[in-house]
């Protein structure tokens, strides 16, 4: 590992059209750990998730909200998965409420796209 | 499209302190500061920290009285205590620098544990100028 002062973090953002509201992406990668936000034009923290990949005889990561409800389990789910997929430490937080189903498969959809991007 | 900006106002930075390397990142949102302080690259404690009264209502900002909670990771012992004090002292050192900044901060902070208290002090030190370079407030 290169020790040059230099901030190591890589931040990777995009921006998706959902019909016609633009949907903000941000990954920021870390070591063996990804913090991910996702979020409207008034970018809130509202809620904060962290997925933990298993490790020996478990075979489900774990997942908790530390900030927020998450009363529909949507960043736990993600977490979850991605933590499962990628074997990584997974900070989630999601701005995008809970009324719209096809919101959530969009940004599932595209995240997935971002991430696969980014890791792979 | 072209001039909506992305929301998030993000600045990074980074030090090698007593020879590890430090990385400093720090994101503003509108309801929160996030800062991510760690010689691990990656964030080992989660501490929110919320001032008790509006910093400009204080007659000194900068000793503020602060309340801080464990959201996440060790939360007892001398190392978390260390990492509370970090917690109180960058959110007075932002109400310091600006007094009508209300939003809570969220540290994500991992750091090596140091014996020598005169050596703590330095990294004390080093670490919180770092991230009052890095304002989003």
């Amino acid at each position: 590992m290169v020790d040059n002062n230099e901030p190591q973090f890589i931040i990777h953002q995009d921006t998706q059209m959902y019909i016609t509201d633009p949907i903000y992406f941000q990954l920021v990668q870390m070591n063996k750990s990804m913090f991910v936000w996702i979020g409207k034009q008034q970018p809130n923290m509202k809620d904060l998730s962290i997925a933990m990949p298993s490790f020996g005889s478990q075979s489900i990561p774990s997942v908790t909200t530390v900030l927020g409800q998450d009363i529909s389990e949507q960043s736990r789910n993600l977490g979850r998965r991605l933590a499962s997929k990628y074997h990584q430490q997974f900070f989630i937080s999601l701005d995008i409420g809970n009324q719209d189903e096809m919101l959530v498969a969009f940004v599932e959809k595209k995240l997935s796209e971002l991430i696969k991007k980014v890791l792979n | 499209m072209d001039d909506v900006r992305f929301p998030l106002n993000n600045k990074q930075a980074a030090c090698n302190v007593h020879g590890h390397h430090t990385e400093i990142l720090v994101t503003g949102f509108a309801d929160k500061i996030f800062i991510v302080v760690t010689q691990y690259g990656r964030i080992g404690s989660l501490i929110k920290t919320t001032v008790d009264i509006a910093p400009h209502l204080a007659s000194n900002p900068g000793a503020v009285p602060t309340t801080s909670q464990f959201l996440f990771g060790e939360s007892t012992g001398s190392q978390s205590d260390l990492y509370m004090l970090y917690a109180s002292s960058i959110s007075q050192t932002i109400a310091a620098m600006n007094p009508h900044e209300q939003r809570p901060v969220i540290l994500g902070i991992a750091l090596k544990p140091v014996e020598d208290m005169a050596q703590q002090r330095q990294v004390f030190d080093q670490v919180i100028d770092k991230v009052m370079a890095c304002p989003v407030w």
